[in-house]
C-alpha cells in the first residue's frame, strides 16, 4: 500500500480516532499523540490492512486499546497527579465560563462518566456507528453496549434536568 | 414529527434501544426552532453531539502537508541536476585552451627530427650522470665499512 492510498484511507476516519482518544484522554495533546501512535501502528501493518473487513473499526479498536493502556499507566504511575492538578486549579475559573457555555457543560458531564460509557456514547451518539459496529469495535456484546449506553444517557438526562430545575451545574 | 412520537423516541433513546436512524430524527428535531418547551433541556445535548462531531486533529493536517511537499522537493532536485549539467557542458564547450593543449607541433624533416631527439636524450642522460656522480661517496663508505666489518 502506497503512502497516498494509505493517507486517503486513514484521512476518512482519523478525526474520529482523534475524537475517541480525546474523549478518553481528555487533553488535546494526548489525543494527538494517540492518533499519531495509532496511525504509525497502522502504517506498519499496511500490508495486512486490506484483509480487514473494516479498517476503520480496526483503527478504533486500536485507539481504544492504546488509550486504555495510557489510562492504566497513568493511574499506576505518577502522571496522574499532574493531570488532577491541572483540572483542580482551573475549576473555579472554568466553572463560570462553562456555565455560560452549554456545549462545554455537556462536554464536561460526558467526561465525568466511566470510561466505557464515555466511549460508547462517543461512538454511538457522536460518531453515529450502530450498536453492532460498536460492539465489534469494543469487543463487547451488543447487550452490554446497550446497557452502558442507557446508563450513560440516563446520567446525562438527570444532569440536564437538574440544570433545568436549579440553573446550576 | 409529532410531539408524542418524539417523546416515544426519547424514551427508547434513554433505554439504549434506539437505532442510528431514530437518533438522526432526534438530532434533526432538536436542531430545529420549534422544540416543545418541556423538552427544551435536551436541546443542548443533541446540539453538543453535532458540535463534537466537528472536532478535528492537527496531526492529520500535518500529514497531508508533508505529502504535498514531497513532489516540490523532487522538482527542485531535478532543477539542481539540470543546472549542474548545464554548468559542466558550459566549461567544456567554451574553454579554448582544451582544444590546443594536445597540439605540440611536429618536425617535417626526419634528419632534424633525429637530431632534436638525440639532443633531448643527451640532455636527459646528462642530468642522469650528474645524479650518479654523488653515488661515488657511497662506494667510499662501502670500502671503509669493509675494512672494519668482515
Amino acid at each position: 500500500m502506497k503512502e497516498e492510498v494509505f493517507l486517503k484511507l486513514t484521512n476518512s476516519f482519523s478525526d474520529k480516532l482523534y475524537r475517541v482518544a480525546k474523549r478518553l484522554l481528555i487533553s488535546n495533546e494526548e489525543a494527538e499523540d494517540a492518533l499519531q501512535e495509532v496511525l504509525l501502528k497502522l502504517w506498519k501493518r499496511k500490508k495486512t490492512i486490506a484483509k480487514y473487513k473494516s479498517p476503520e473499526a480496526l483503527a478504533i479498536t486500536m485507539t481504544k486499546n492504546y488509550c486504555y493502556d495510557k489510562l492504566k499507566a497513568k493511574s499506576s504511575g505518577n502522571v496522574k497527579i499532574e493531570h488532577a492538578n491541572y483540572t483542580d486549579e482551573h475549576t473555579s475559573l472554568q466553572h463560570q465560563i462553562e456555565a455560560k457555555n452549554s456545549m462545554e457543560w455537556v462536554h464536561k458531564i460526558i467526561n465525568t462518566l466511566p470510561e466505557q460509557q464515555r466511549l460508547v456514547i462517543q461512538l454511538r451518539d457522536i460518531e453515529q456507528f450502530d450498536t453492532s459496529e460498536v460492539a465489534a469495535m469494543l469487543t463487547m456484546n451488543e447487550n452490554a453496549v446497550r446497557v452502558a449506553l442507557s446508563r450513560g444517557r440516563k446520567v446525562l438526562r438527570e444532569e440536564l434536568i437538574k440544570k433545568q430545575n436549579y440553573g446550576i451545574v | 414529527m409529532e410531539l408524542y412520537k418524539i417523546k416515544e423516541l426519547l424514551t427508547v433513546y434513554f433505554e439504549g434501544e434506539s437505532t442510528v436512524d431514530d437518533e438522526k430524527i432526534l438530532r434533526k428535531y432538536f436542531s430545529g426552532n420549534d422544540v416543545a418547551p418541556e423538552l427544551e433541556q435536551y436541546k443542548r445535548l443533541f446540539a453538543y453531539f453535532e458540535y463534537a462531531q466537528k472536532d478535528t486533529s492537527v496531526v492529520k493536517d500535518n500529514l497531508e502537508t508533508n505529502t504535498k511537499a514531497e513532489p516540490l522537493r523532487l522538482r527542485y532536485a531535478g532543477l539542481a541536476i539540470a543546472a549542474s549539467i548545464a554548468l559542466l557542458a558550459g566549461i567544456f564547450i567554451f574553454n579554448p585552451e582544451t582544444t590546443n593543449q594536445n597540439d605540440l607541433g611536429t618536425y617535417e624533416d626526419p634528419h632534424i627530427a633525429l637530431q632534436k631527439t638525440k639532443e633531448v636524450l643527451q640532455l636527459v642522460s646528462k642530468y642522469m650522470n650528474e645524479g650518479t656522480d654523488d653515488l661515488v661517496y657511497l662506494n667510499e663508505i662501502e670500502k671503509t665499512k669493509e675494512k672494519f666489518i668482515k
